[in-house]
């Protein structure tokens, strides 16, 4: 390789603003390809499974048939129809109740976990484990195995219930019974991923932070609530969008245990969805139901994000 | 009153195949989900010849040789494959035709058949109850069966006229029939002997007034833990196909004769959910929905904890087999007080798929299934009853016998629709608000009567 000398050598190889222009969007468009060749991989399935099917359902929901026969354009005429059907109205209302109490009581729990763990890590790890394992059953092993334990004979619960003298319950044939312990099987399964995931987060938050609060003075429950809150409240929040996105999708432990009886009081929303799809045909009011329940996933995911960042927005604005 | 009857342990006829083991829709997708996803192996091979076939065929001249048919079904019994491809072996060694058998679990047959119609390969033949046969036949994807070339074929007819009208009358929608019925079946109710004496009943109930009554001697007779009367009373437990004989006692129906509007609040249903609705909450004779499903109701009963069991005639071999440590035996299902009584159940049919590349091979296997020398054994073995009159599923068992003359004398089956499936649903949830005192009768038909008229406008 020569060497490049003189002021008319390295003129000669300069490129000329044009020339520099053309060169630099050659370059930016090679790095682009480049670029999204790697996302590919991603973005095809992504594509194909994900933004065209939601798509298609959103056209399938003006339409009748579309799975066995031909679609036949129908205008809103489904979305008029659940609109006034009333077992949407209570599956709406049932996988609301689920969710909020579901997300509630496995973020208490997990909290609480992680907060031991936190603290005393000898032997945790066998703990740990243990907490996980549920996670590691199918939906439907945990419907069958919390069929079992609501069982009226012989229940685990029932047998508590009749021990402490308060008497057998008929739980599947009592509504709010049979929500709670939906909640329950649901609660037990996702408990050892919520403690792990807030167990990992209270390990990031720095020692020394907790170590001041403490010089200063404040106890335990004031750490928590001054401190760890606070620390984790970010984490916490990326938590509830997950937890509503997943929460909302509530099916094989209603398909196992109650199919959404009794009396509609356990019908969620991919119940109503499954059914009208799968078990009458009535794949409009299906997809109708279905683009329902993506609207409100979306919503509540681009609350969560906003307030996410409000709280962000704030924070810079009171430094500032 | 009928008397108490024989003792059912003593009769049992030997049809050379092994006796199922306890089986329905729900234990079976709770304790056979592998092996109904699994996809079968071909029947076996060797046989001789029963139907008759369009083609005649010799034992060298195999019409179909290499021909594979898709066939699928929701099972009576865990041993159904096994029982199929032993009855099949001659059909197939017959005609070349390798059938394919696949299990669907009965909770996921709509949707299984949803998307395995949709796909370009469907299930060349297949069963369809009356409830989902026309919802199917109307999207187009089930051959029409009612034409010359297929029913109304020349050659056919003289096997067609061996056909109960009924059935065909009650599977034909507008015109149509999608599937060739082959099995129509009902409920019985069961009773324990034992409990009935103790209680001082001499007489078994024929009527549901009776019925009451008598399940009220048991209950103060019994001791605890012992109920009068068990039916599967939830949706999930397709309570309405466990209620319909009572609607067709009390003379009425769901929907009109011209499929045109629902009658849920018809005198007639008010008063038959009613008498079902009172044996649980006013008479307190048999358990509050959800305390026992299907499967625990059916426990109960062998463990003698039952006096008066509603459930299938494919219970009949279980019990038998069991030896249950009590006299026991059945009866017709319970009149409405005015004294009518009918026997409920859908009709099973043989269908084709409008897409099947075999149509000739699937004709050949659906004439085969309908014909004694497949439909007399089967039935025989799961207690269905005949929809001819050449195919005997009684084999001498007076037992069977029985079940085929109440069946044949006063079955009463569900019209087939397209929207067949969600009207029964409706009903069903009308069944559960109404017995678990969520609503009234009233109050849960008016609602299932606007819920079914907006089904029907949809």
């Amino acid at each position: 390789m020569s060497a490049i000398t003189g002021e008319t050598a390295w003129d000669e190889l300069s490129l000329s603003p044009e020339e520099y222009r053309r060169a630099s969007a050659r370059y930016r468009q090679r790095r682009s390809v480049t670029g999204y060749l790697f996302l590919l991989p991603y973005f095809l399935p992504f594509l194909v499974f994900l933004v065209v099917p939601v798509f298609w359902s959103l056209w399938l929901s003006f339409n009748q048939g579309g799975i066995l026969d031909r679609a036949r354009f129908v205008g809103f005429r489904n979305w008029q129809e659940i609109g006034s059907d009333s077992q949407l109205t209570i599956s709406i209302e049932n996988t609301a109740k689920y969710v909020v109490a579901a997300i509630f009581l496995v973020f208490t729990l997990a909290l609480f976990l992680a907060l031991i763990l936190n603290r005393y890590r000898r032997g945790s790890n066998v703990f740990k484990l243990a907490l996980y394992v549920p996670l590691l059953a199918p939906a439907v092993l945990v419907g069958l195995i919390w069929q079992f334990v609501a069982n009226y004979d012989f229940g685990l619960i029932n047998l508590i219930l009749t021990t402490i003298g308060v008497g057998r319950v008929n739980i599947f044939g009592n509504g709010t019974l049979a929500l709670l312990t939906i909640v329950l099987a649901e609660v037990w399964r996702g408990l050892g991923f919520w403690t792990l995931y807030f167990l990992a987060s209270l390990q990031n938050i720095p020692e020394e932070l907790l170590d001041a609060a403490r010089v200063d003075g404040a106890r335990g429950i004031q750490r928590f609530r001054r401190v760890t809150i606070p620390l984790l409240r970010p984490m916490l929040l990326f938590a509830i969008v997950i937890a509503i996105i997943a929460n909302f999708q509530v099916f094989d432990t209603v398909y196992v245990l109650t199919q959404g009886g009794p009396y509609e009081s356990t019908s969620t929303m991919v119940w109503f969805i499954w059914e009208r799809l799968f078990q009458f045909q009535q794949t409009g009011q299906g997809y109708a139901a279905a683009v329902i329940l993506l609207g409100i996933i979306l919503f509540l995911t681009a609350l969560s994000f906003w307030l996410l960042g409000s709280r962000r927005r704030r924070r810079r604005s009171a430094l500032a | 009153m009928d008397k108490l009857g024989d003792d059912s342990q003593g009769a049992l006829a030997g049809d050379g195949i092994a006796e199922p083991s306890a089986y329905s829709r729900r234990e079976f997708l709770k304790k056979a989900a592998g092996a109904a996803l699994a996809l079968p192996a071909a029947g076996a091979v060797v046989g001789s010849a029963a139907a008759l076939p369009r083609v005649k065929v010799g034992e060298a001249a195999q019409p179909y040789a290499g021909v594979t048919l898709q066939f699928a079904k929701a099972p009576f019994g865990t041993d159904e494959k096994e029982v199929i491809a032993k009855l099949l072996a001659p059909f197939e060694k017959r005609t070349g035709i390798k059938v394919v058998h696949t299990v669907i679990p009965w909770n996921t047959e709509g949707a299984t058949y949803a998307t395995n119609y949709a796909g370009p390969n469907p299930y060349d033949v297949s069963y369809q109850t009356s409830t989902d046969l026309t919802g199917l036949g109307t999207k187009g994807v089930l051959e029409v069966l009612n034409t010359s070339q297929w029913l109304d074929a020349p050659s056919f007819a003289s096997t067609k006229a061996k056909f109960i009208p009924n059935v065909f009358e009650k599977s034909t929608y507008q015109g149509k029939l999608y599937g060739l019925p082959c099995i129509i079946g009902g409920t019985v109710v069961y009773y324990n002997k034992d409990l009935l004496k103790k209680a001082g009943v001499a007489t078994v109930p024929t009527n549901t007034t009776e019925l009451a009554a008598a399940a009220v001697k048991v209950m103060k007779s019994g001791g605890s833990g012992v109920w009068g009367y068990q039916t599967p009373m939830t949706d999930k437990d397709f309570n309405w196909y466990f209620q319909y004989h009572n609607i067709h006692n009390w003379g009425t129906d769901i929907i009109s004769r011209d499929g045109k509007s629902v009658t849920f609040t018809s005198s007639g249903n008010m008063h038959a959910l009613q008498t079902a609705v009172d044996l649980i909450l006013k008479y307190k004779v048999q358990p509050p929905v959800g305390q026992y499903d299907r499967e625990a109701g059916v426990s109960l009963f062998e463990a003698g904890r039952i006096a008066f069991l509603d459930d299938e005639p494919l219970r009949l071999p279980v019990f038998r087999s069991q030896k249950l440590p009590f006299a026991w035996d059945f009866v017709a299902p319970m009149a409405a007080p005015n004294g009518k009584r009918t026997i409920f159940s859908t009709t099973g049919h043989w269908v084709m798929a409008s897409k099947s590349p075999n149509k000739g091979a699937a004709w050949e296997l659906i004439k085969f299934l309908s014909s004694p020398a497949f439909a007399s054994p089967f039935g025989a073995h799961y207690g269905w009853a005949p929809v001819r009159t050449d195919v005997d599923t009684s084999k001498g068992d007076p037992q069977v016998k029985r079940i085929n003359h109440y069946v044949l004398t006063s079955w009463d089956g569900l019209p087939t629709g397209p929207k067949m499936a969600q009207l029964t649903d409706v009903y069903g949830q009308a069944i559960e608000a109404a017995a678990t005192g969520s609503k009234t009768v009233k109050a849960a038909l008016a609602k299932a009567q606007v819920d079914g008229t907006n089904i029907l406008k949809s």
